[in-house]
C-alpha cells in the first residue's frame, strides 16, 4: 500500500515538473525536428516515467533527468552562440534543386530518391517540376521551394497599383469579453467598441470573436450562427458616395448657364477625381 | 427635383463623406493613409465651400428655395 501512495506521490511531482521543463524547452524547440532532438526528448521523457513509477532511485532518476534537461538546453545555447557547433549538432541546408536542375549528387548525400523529392514539392502544392526555381531541404527534414518568376502568384506590385500598407489586425472580443490591451494598441477604447456594437445593433454577450482590422474596422462572429453580420462596408459605401458627388459635379457644370459657375463646378469635379484616385488604395484594396 | 433641392442633396453627400473621412483619419495607425484622408478631408472642404457660394447665390436669386 505505501508503494501505490509513493507511486501516486511521483507521478503528481514528475506531472508538475515535466510542465515547467517542457516550457522551458517549447520555446521554438518543438519546430525544429532533428534527430538529436528528437532522441534528447524521448530520453528525457523516458527517465521521468521511470521515475515516476518507482523503478529507480529518486536520486538517480533527478540526477540523469537533471543531467540530459541540462545538457540539452545548453547544447541549444552553444547552438546559438558558435557557428562551428551548430553545424557540428545541425549540419548544413542542402541543395536540392538550382536554377531548375536537380542536383542529383546531393540527393544521394541526403539519401532521398527522386520519389521522395517529388512527394516534398507536393506537399507545397508544386506538381510540374518545371516550376521550380531552387528547391532547399532544411536541417529539419523540411524542403522549402522558390517558383519560377512567372509561376509565382501575382501580388499587387506586378500589376503596378499600390496597395496600402496593412498593419495586423487586433482581437478586441473573446468569448463575450472585451480585451482592453488590444483596444489600447489600436488607440481606441471600450466607449468606442459600445458605439460600434451599437450601431450594428449587437449586444457584447452575443459576440464570439470580435476583431478590429488597421483601419479601424470591426468584424464580430456572433454566437448565434444564424444571424447574418453585415461586413462592414463603409469604405466602398465611401467610395461610391464619392464618385456619386463627382458624377453630379459633372452634371452641374453641365447644365449651368454662365462660363464661372461651370468652370466653378467643373473645377470641382476634377478635385473630386483626383480625390478618388488617391483614396483608391486605402478604400478599395 | 429642382436644382436647389439637387445642390443641396449632393451638398448632405459631401458632408457625411467629410465626416466619414474624418472618422478613418482619427482611427488610422499609418502615417501615409492619414496623410491621404486629410488631403481629401481638406479637398472635401473646398468642395463644400463652393457648393454652400453656389446655393447662396441661388437662394438670393430665387427666394423661395431658401432653407431645407
Amino acid at each position: 500500500m505505501g508503494n501505490l501512495v509513493e507511486v501516486i506521490l511521483r507521478s503528481i511531482s514528475l506531472f508538475i515538473i515535466i510542465l515547467f521543463i517542457a516550457r522551458i524547452f517549447d520555446v521554438g524547440s518543438l519546430s525544429r525536428k532533428s534527430s538529436f532532438r528528437l532522441i534528447n526528448y524521448s530520453v528525457i521523457a523516458l527517465i521521468s516515467s521511470l521515475i515516476s513509477l518507482n523503478l529507480t532511485t529518486l536520486a538517480h532518476g533527478f540526477a540523469a533527468l537533471g543531467v540530459w534537461v541540462l545538457f540539452t538546453l545548453s547544447v541549444d545555447y552553444l547552438c546559438v552562440k558558435s557557428k562551428f557547433v551548430h553545424d557540428l549538432v545541425h549540419g548544413k541546408e542542402t541543395v536540392l534543386i538550382k536554377h531548375g536542375k536537380v542536383m542529383e549528387e546531393n540527393l544521394l548525400k541526403i539519401r532521398y530518391t527522386g520519389e521522395e523529392l517529388l512527394r516534398e514539392l507536393r506537399t507545397k502544392n508544386v506538381f510540374n517540376l518545371a516550376d521550380v526555381e531552387f528547391a532547399v531541404m532544411e536541417t529539419s527534414g523540411e524542403v522549402n521551394v522558390l517558383l519560377k518568376s512567372d509561376k509565382k502568384p501575382v501580388n499587387a506590385r506586378d500589376l503596378g497599383k499600390a496597395a496600402a500598407p496593412r498593419r495586423e489586425p487586433q482581437t478586441v472580443i473573446l468569448d463575450g469579453n472585451v480585451l482592453d490591451e488590444p483596444l489600447s494598441n489600436m488607440g481606441l477604447n471600450r466607449g468606442w467598441l459600445k458605439t460600434q456594437l451599437e450601431t450594428m445593433g449587437i449586444a457584447l454577450e452575443n459576440v464570439f470573436i470580435g476583431q478590429v482590422d488597421s483601419s479601424g474596422d470591426l468584424y464580430v462572429d456572433l454566437f448565434d450562427d444564424i444571424i447574418q453580420t453585415p461586413v462592414p462596408k463603409v469604405k466602398e459605401m465611401l467610395y461610391a458616395n464619392l464618385q456619386s458627388a463627382h458624377a453630379d459635379f459633372l452634371k452641374y457644370s453641365i447644365e449651368s448657364d454662365n462660363e464661372k459657375d461651370k468652370s466653378l463646378y467643373s473645377k470641382d469635379a476634377y478635385i473630386l477625381e483626383k480625390t478618388l484616385k488617391k483614396l483608391e488604395p486605402y478604400l478599395l484594396r | 427635383m429642382t436644382i436647389s433641392s439637387q445642390l443641396k442633396k449632393t451638398l448632405a453627400n459631401l458632408k457625411g463623406i467629410e465626416s466619414t473621412l474624418s472618422v478613418y483619419y482619427l482611427q488610422s495607425q499609418e502615417d501615409d493613409e492619414r496623410a491621404a484622408y486629410s488631403e481629401a478631408m481638406e479637398a472635401a472642404g473646398s468642395v463644400i465651400n463652393d457648393l454652400e457660394s453656389g446655393i447662396r447665390k441661388l437662394e438670393f436669386e430665387e427666394p423661395q428655395y431658401k432653407g431645407f
